[in-house]
């Protein structure tokens, strides 16, 4: 019973969204409240018995692990920013965060988006037992990397040879956006056919 | 009033958007109902993916990673599903965790039971059909009217419940549970105890942990230290999978492969920290929208897989149906694939008549 009671209402508020389709009304509305509402509600219970409960107070309070006062404390200084002769506070845990994250970040990073990417793109021959679409797909490859940075490279007026290469970089570039606006169209039905089959087959059980 | 194109096509072009929804939704839901089928050739990054796992041993392990929100849940929701329902088949453990929406913490669940309770109803099948006939089972399905399906239903949520120890999924269903006590149909269950998919023994659901990236660090460290609870706030140590002397999971040494289902930047985190940093295998599971951007990572093999989309689900789904035959069920990946097809057929006709449109009422208007 509670199960058909759960879909009902997901299926209400799916057609009430819905109805924006024809024109924006009071059920729209009410729903979008809702879903705004009920998401960030949700997402408070998670952060308060996730985060606050089980690397707060259990460790600290139950457990008597106090080195956990202090990156507690550090946090607390968020706090700061409610008051203004207090809001200086929040730089130290900015400052921390930052630096942590960047400390971390930058040298994987580096090596993930841009050492191994640069690699294997200089590399692209390498591949052993290559075949001629292998090397055809290699040329096509090093052809749209390079027209395509020099494309993005605007110390030079695009005129004449640089002209006729960032020419052919935008033309890579459409290809690869068009690619990915036939996958957002593929990604947006998706989405509405996870809808349909949620009307039709878990709420109406019309189709099997 | 005599036809031509210049008038056919001004007045396309004007016509009101609403009759494009309505026609899109027609064209979306017939193929629902009249189960229009669609072969599906496995993508090479899924069959890469796919092979990946069939190769690993029986009893290593995979981390997924459940970085979505419920609006992505239709393209990532079944690949999460084939993927587990895959790993399950061939006997290696999962764990999942939710690190980048906190609203991914009941999707992760939902996808991990459902799965390991679709193969415990395959495991005790034979069992099932010999309760139905017990008197006793007959007069409770009669006195709750319940269908065969739900009385199955119930009794493997029992077994679960009693060999995971699991005092809330025992309470469920008291009369039932007294029943199959009573008539000693509980003790036979015990042969099919090591094959069934458990809690803490065969799965382990982290739910959502607040800390992203440093969580992600934490567990190449130390997963009991960094995590310490699973989702219903019971510690991990207490776990099979944590505490045993032979196969425990400490950290990353002991993953296998890390998939990570994502529908926003998760990804390049679990290849920049988990794949960079401590050499583990990592591939992904994304939404179609965001997949262009991550083609890279498979030529320069820091990916060994891509699911791309609901498409993606499809031509996993199509996998598990070739190596089960007997088991495994299209799943909504391949049930949307007929729908799919024809809406961008639609789209398709939509830009030509478009373009066309275009040039012929331009050439019309400068006449």
């Amino acid at each position: 019973m509670i199960n058909i009671i759960q879909t009902t209402i997901g299926a209400i508020l799916t057609l009430s969204i819905f109805s924006f389709l024809y024109k924006d009304n009071p059920l729209y509305r009410i729903a979008e409240h809702l879903l705004i509402g009920i998401s960030v509600g949700y997402i408070i219970g998670q952060q308060y018995h996730m985060g606050f409960m089980n690397y707060v107070i259990t460790p600290i309070f139950k457990e008597g692990q106090l080195i956990y006062l202090i990156p507690s404390f550090i946090g607390l200084m968020y706090l700061g920013f409610f008051s203004q002769k207090t809001s200086w506070l929040i730089r130290f845990p900015i400052a921390i965060s930052l630096g942590i994250g960047a400390g971390y970040g930058i040298p994987y990073t580096f090596q993930a988006s841009i050492f191994i990417q640069l690699r294997e793109t200089l590399t692209v021959f390498s591949e052993p037992g290559i075949t001629g679409f292998g090397i055809f797909s290699g040329v096509l490859f090093l052809l749209g990397v390079f027209t395509a940075i020099v494309y993005f490279f605007f110390s030079w007026k695009h005129r004449g040879v640089v002209g006729i290469v960032a020419k052919v970089g935008i033309y890579f570039l459409m290809i690869g956006f068009g690619a990915s606006f036939g996958l957002t169209v593929m990604g947006r039905i998706s989405l509405l056919i996870g809808r349909f089959l949620f009307l039709f087959k878990d709420w109406l059980h019309i189709i099997s | 009033m005599k036809f031509t194109w210049h008038k056919f096509f001004t007045l396309l072009t004007n016509i009101d958007r609403r009759w494009i929804y309505l026609l899109m939704a027609v064209v979306v839901v017939l193929p629902l109902f009249f189960s229009f089928s669609v072969k599906v050739k496995p993508a090479k990054t899924v069959n890469m993916l796919y092979d990946f796992i069939e190769n690993l041993e029986p009893g290593n392990t995979i981390l997924i990673g459940f970085d979505y929100s419920p609006d992505s849940l239709a393209e990532l929701n079944p690949m999460g599903k084939a993927v587990v329902y895959h790993a399950f088949k061939r006997g290696i453990r999962v764990m999942g965790i939710a690190l980048a929406w906190p609203s991914a913490a009941g999707l992760g669940l939902d996808v991990i039971q459902s799965q390991a309770f679709k193969i415990n109803l395959e495991i005790m099948d034979e069992k099932l059909k010999e309760l139905d006939a017990l008197d006793e089972i007959v007069k409770y399905k009669a006195d709750k009217e319940i269908t065969d399906e739900e009385v199955h239903f119930r009794i493997v949520k029992l077994a679960m419940g009693i060999f995971e120890r699991n005092q809330s999924d025992l309470d469920l269903f008291p009369e039932l549970m007294e029943i199959l006590r009573a008539t000693g149909a509980a003790d036979e269950f015990e042969p099919f105890k090591a094959d069934m998919i458990l809690s803490g023994v065969d799965y382990t659901y982290f739910g959502y942990k607040p800390g992203y990236v440093s969580i992600m660090l934490g567990m190449g460290k130390d997963m009991v230290e960094t995590l310490t609870t699973d989702y219903r706030g019971s510690p991990l140590i207490r776990y099979e999978m944590f505490n045993s002397n032979t196969n425990k999971i400490k950290n990353y040494e002991d993953v296998s492969l890390v998939v990570d289902l994502a529908a926003g930047g998760s990804v390049g985190a679990w290849v920049v920290y988990v794949n960079t940093k401590f050499g583990r295998p990592v591939a992904a599971g994304v939404t179609a929208v965001m997949a262009a951007d991550y083609y890279p990572f498979i030529q320069s093999g820091q990916l060994i897989g891509l699911l791309n989309g609901m498409r993606g689900a499809a031509d996993y789904e199509t996998l598990n149906m070739r190596h089960f035959p007997d088991t495994a069920r299209p799943g909504k990946g391949l049930g949307g694939m007929a729908s799919q097809t024809w809406a961008h057929l639609m789209i398709l006709i939509f830009i030509i008549l478009g373009n066309v449109g275009y040039f012929v009422t331009k050439k019309g208007g400068e006449a």
